[in-house]
């Protein structure tokens, strides 16, 4: 079973509480940059995680908008989160997409002994 | 600073994935970077790898490949005369860090060595190891480990800051945890 946590209106002491352990996150503030921050920030590895957005207001002034977010994620190498700007999001029934993305290569072995 | 990657096709993917490293290391160093080159095979070094040189002014080398290759790598004395090593490579078996460390020491007591943070892996007949991964994870546009990623998140403090926070220092002193202990 996959672990999602959904955030909206709450405060950070709230939203970091054991959050490496889930895999999708929800990222609070209907996608505000500096609440994302947060939140990779506290992640000991923010790139395996998948994100969702609740964005409802555009680029609003004062609450929400996730453009700025975008386009961090973007320069920082993130995948894309899902968000609802683009219209209706479905969440992933299982791990398996995670699960691809995190089996890889281990470096060991290779004549290792000395 | 030189950067050298594997030839193992799992690790040298193709182009365009080494090309995105080429992109890679020009934004974690902030500076110029030559395409890849490969050193050719020798009695000293029997495997081909792959290097770069990134125009960063620091002496080191930064090694992307198997444990085995990298204690290869690390006997040369153009590699073990440098200020330093980073290891993105597997532990695999401790003490195996300090050995390398050790070995270079003999060359150059100066020099320091890092290696990429691990997570202990299950292996053949349940053997536990200490595990580096190369992972599709991020828009990177090639494998990386978790230690590539974290240097990329905090390449704006600076080179050697980042490999601070994104890498662990192999220290010379023999301790605890070094016989069978958890990272």
């Amino acid at each position: 079973m996959r672990r999602l946590v959904f955030y909206v209106e709450t405060h950070p002491q709230a939203y970091l509480h054991n959050i490496n352990s889930y895999d999708l996150i929800q990222l609070p503030h209907h996608g505000k940059l500096d609440s994302a921050i947060v939140i990779f920030d506290k992640l000991t590895d923010s790139y395996s995680k998948d994100y969702l957005v609740s964005d409802n207001t555009g680029s609003g002034a004062t609450s929400g908008g996730s453009d700025n977010l975008v386009e961090y994620m973007k320069t920082e190498h993130y995948s894309p989160a899902l968000n609802t700007k683009n219209g209706v999001v479905y969440l992933p029934k299982s791990k398996n997409n995670l699960n691809n993305r995190t089996q890889g290569v281990k470096l060991g072995a290779m004549d290792y002994k000395l | 600073m030189q950067w050298i990657i594997s030839s193992d096709p799992r690790v040298f993917i193709d182009a365009s994935n080494m090309s995105a490293r080429l992109q890679y290391i020009h934004s974690v160093t902030g500076s110029e970077v030559t395409g890849w080159n490969a050193i050719r095979k020798s009695s000293i070094l029997p495997k081909t790898f792959f290097y770069c040189m990134s125009n960063d002014g620091l002496n080191g080398t930064f090694i992307t490949a198997h444990v085995g290759e990298v204690r290869q790598l690390c006997s040369l004395q153009e590699i073990a005369t440098g200020d330093f090593v980073i290891a993105n490579t597997c532990i695999w078996e401790k003490p195996l860090n300090k050995q390398i460390l050790y070995r270079m020491m003999k060359i150059n007591r100066k020099i320091d060595l890092w290696f990429s943070k691990q997570s202990l892996s299950v292996e053949e007949n349940y053997i536990l190891r200490q595990s580096a991964m190369l992972s599709k994870l991020g828009e990177f546009g090639f494998d990386n480990s978790l230690s590539e990623r974290i240097l990329f998140s905090n390449r704006r403090k600076g080179f050697m800051k980042a490999v601070k926070i994104a890498f662990n220092k192999v220290s010379s002193v023999i301790l605890p945890e070094d016989y069978g202990g958890i990272i």
